[in-house]
């Protein structure tokens, strides 16, 4: 048994969240194959612009996890929405380690430790859509937009969730 | 430290190799691009929807997906796919991330290499549904593909392959239901 | 990669009638690592955790996982009650497992004419666990009615290091062992010394038991605590040949030529450049002192294993590892060429046939799409690791030539 820790939580998390997934999301490797490579699919939370929706959205974990946190990233279009980049990435409290705080604004407590997971993951950035957090903001320009003109943000997300979903 | 003296041996061969095989292929992707034009068999997924064809008229029993990922994997011969089927070695079961897109022929016109993979990152904007290829099971109504899988209830199988499908139809389901209620939402109060 | 499928999990218990079971069983599980405890050992905060899982986050971050408060090494404690429950619910789990499983087998199939025995079994599991856990606590007091000889050897192999509080109120009394003192003493069960009452619990923590390794005379009932010491007496950790635990190295002081001589006096690789050799160290620190607090040490060649897996997945031989840690393990002097030349010569064969073929196929190809630059800007773990590919197909041949996974190497 020469799996390293990390693949071997990797598939406990797998079947975990494939036996008892939460609410609204579904994740696992891409391929079992390479555990370190996942895909997920989050559904927009309701009440809000994204409600409805459905976002895809990769996973790498490093091979030290779950000492260090994976990186999350949306595809097929990215995400409009003040803490994802505009290539996807996310930009989450909970996806950075405790060591380096680029921001300077994270408290300790809300940042990555080894007892998170990724469900955790998920449903902090599910919480993420539902309420942006514009103190750090990554995509500027969508931060502005949502904090100056809202209801032309909403509309934006609401096409691009329809886009998404190809209608 | 440690000695740094360049010496030429098997693993920095190696690393140059794999250096240069990227940095040619990169070279070659931005040269091709210009002129991707309707070349039918290229490499990746644009398999020849007529040598798809060709193989189902001899062997109906196969799927087209297992079809096309051998076409894929031996560069597109069909001599080599009948070949392999007929010696009785079968075919390899694709992986689920190969997702062709099964539009099978009577079109001549290829479409510009379809089928995004996970793998892929584009930057420009995608929807779910042809990044997963669910066209075909859209158009389905939800009523029969609910018994296909009784087993996705646990969502987990000691099979690999087993779960590497529910899991796979998990998404599908999650995805296909959102259209729907999408599409039902926007009928009921239209813009 | 050879995954055991059928790693066990709390969601095993979900879809039976002990449903209830999945909470009790994540609680005996490491948090970090996802598994039952191994060597569970509590913090200076009171969370537990594995020692080998605790001691890996606090070399790296030197904080509490779960509620983040700064803790050390040094100050990390066995937690035995928790390897006793987990003992005995491991014990207990498969035969459990297997029936609620046929439990809930014959509630799908409908034959649901005896709904009772999925309650039942669950008192009576219930029960059983309330037992251990008394029986343990209620020891000293003798209301220990089973002998459960396994739950309790670990707690009084463990009973031998570390504890020092509660010793203080231990009235030395062995004289008159015969007489019913009087004077509100009650006799320890493991060693038979007299203390106040409420002494015992906070003294069995520490309690040795060799002070008077025969039992008490008095003491009415000697079977009955019998159990709580033979199989303990084979503990693998007597104080003579007890692993010395390996001291924390002050890197900086040290120069390189002496780091490697500590290496070979260690008996573990000496190769690398020196942040290597400092992450090799603390990891095999790491997995030395857990084995320390383990009940059931490994041998020094089984945790050489492990470190060598550890480099092979984090390490200096971690294929991933930027192309730099990999130069850097070829470079060394010890390095096997032969053994290198071995495990990679498919490897590299499949890479130049993989490149001889996408190159003529790139020759022909129609493909469109430079790939996106962004990517490139990533850092070099994730350039190997995902290699810049277009399609399926190439991903899947990438992530074959690539020894990502250490088992793919002999």
């Amino acid at each position: 048994m020469a799996s390293s820790v990390a693949q071997k939580r990797l598939f406990h998390e797998y079947k975990n969240l494939s036996t008892n997934p939460p609410e609204g999301i579904t994740a696992g490797p891409v391929s079992e194959d390479d555990m370190f490579y996942w895909e997920a699919l989050i559904e927009g939370p309701g009440g809000t612009p994204f409600e409805g929706g459905v976002f895809a959205a990769e996973l790498k974990f490093p091979k030290d996890y779950p000492l260090s946190p994976p990186t999350m990233k949306f595809v097929s279009g990215g995400v409009w929405h003040p803490n994802v980049y505009p290539n996807g990435t996310v930009c989450i409290s909970i996806l950075h380690p405790p060591g380096d705080d680029p921001n300077h604004y994270e408290h300790a407590s809300e940042r990555w430790s080894p007892i998170q997971s990724v469900e955790k993951i998920l449903i902090s950035v599910m919480s993420m859509l539902a309420e942006p957090n514009d103190e750090s903001p990554a995509n500027v320009e969508a931060a502005k937009m949502w904090r100056e003109r809202r209801s032309e943000y909403e509309q934006k997300v609401r096409d691009e969730v329809r886009k998404g979903l190809g209608l | 430290m440690q000695d740094d003296e360049p010496s030429l041996n098997i693993p920095s061969l190696l690393t140059l190799a794999v250096v240069s095989f990227f940095v040619l292929r990169w070279f070659l992707n931005r040269d091709d691009s210009p002129s991707s034009g309707g070349r039918p068999r290229g490499r990746g997924n644009a398999v020849d929807p007529a040598q798809v064809e060709q193989i189902i008229q001899m062997f109906p029993q196969l799927s087209v997906r297992e079809i096309m990922w051998d076409l894929q994997r031996n560069g597109g011969s069909v001599a080599a796919t009948t070949e392999r089927i007929l010696t009785g070695r079968g075919l390899e079961t694709p992986p689920p991330s190969f997702q062709p897109q099964i539009t099978l022929p009577s079109t001549s016109t290829q479409s510009t290499p379809t089928s995004r993979t996970p793998l892929v990152s584009k930057s420009d904007a995608q929807d779910l549904i042809s990044r997963y290829n669910l066209k075909g099971q859209l158009a389905t109504e939800p009523g029969p593909d609910a018994p296909t899988s009784p087993a996705s209830a646990s969502g987990w199988s000691q099979n690999k392959e087993e779960r590497q499908r529910l899991l796979q139809k998990r998404r599908d389901d999650m995805i296909l239901a959102a259209r729907r209620k999408m599409e039902q939402k926007s009928q009921a109060q239209p813009k | 990669m050879e995954q055991s499928f059928d790693l066990p999990d709390s969601t095993d218990w979900l879809d039976t009638p002990v449903s209830l079971l999945a909470p009790l069983e994540s609680s005996l599980r490491c948090q970090v690592c996802k598994d039952f405890f191994d060597t569970p050992v509590i913090t200076s905060c009171s969370h537990t955790f594995c020692s080998l899982c605790i001691r890996r986050c606090l070399s790296t971050e030197g904080k509490c996982p779960t509620c983040r408060s700064g803790d050390q090494e040094l100050k990390l404690r066995r937690n035995w009650l928790v390897q006793e429950i987990l003992e005995a619910f491991q014990n207990a789990r498969e035969s459990v497992l297997t029936l609620a499983k046929k439990e809930a087998a014959r509630i799908a199939a409908g034959t649901t004419e005896d709904p009772e025995p999925p309650h039942k079994k669950r008192r009576l599991r219930e029960d059983s666990e309330d037992q251990e856990v008394h029986g343990t606590e209620n020891g000293p007091q003798g209301v220990r009615t089973r002998s459960q000889t396994q739950v309790v050897q670990a707690p009084a192999a463990g009973r031998d290091h570390g504890r020092t509080s509660g010793s203080l109120e231990v009235v030395e009394d062995s004289q008159d062992e015969d007489c019913e003192p009087g004077d509100g003493t009650v006799a320890c069960p493991i060693c038979a010394r007299r203390m106040k009452n409420e002494a015992v619990f906070a003294h069995l923590d520490s309690c040795t038991g060799n002070s008077n390794p025969v039992a008490n005379p008095a003491s009415n009932n000697p079977s009955s605590f019998g159990s709580l010491r033979p199989p303990a007496r084979q503990m693998p950790i007597s104080p003579s040949k007890a692993p010395e635990r390996l001291p924390a190295m002050n890197y900086s002081l040290l120069k390189d030529t002496q780091l490697r001589k500590k290496f070979r006096d260690l008996g573990i690789p000496n190769w690398g450049p020196r942040q290597l050799l400092q992450r090799r160290h603390i990891e095999w620190m790491n997995l030395w002192n857990a084995n320390c607090d383990s009940s059931f040490p490994k041998s020094k060649r089984a945790l050489l294993r492990e470190l060598d897996v550890w480099e092979r997945t984090q390490g200096g031989l971690a294929p991933t590892q930027s192309s730099l840690g990999q130069t850097a393990a070829v470079m060394a002097k010890d390095f096997d060429t032969a053994q290198w030349s071995v495990n990679h010569g498919t490897d590299f064969k499949r890479l130049i046939e993989n490149a001889r073929k996408k190159s003529e196929a790139q020759v022909r190809s129609t493909i469109s799409g430079v790939k996106p630059t962004s990517e490139q800007g990533d850092m070099p773990v994730d350039r190997l690791a995902e290699p810049p590919v277009e399609d399926e197909a190439e991903g899947l041949r990438a992530a074959r030539w690539e020894p990502q996974i250490p088992d793919n190497m002999p």
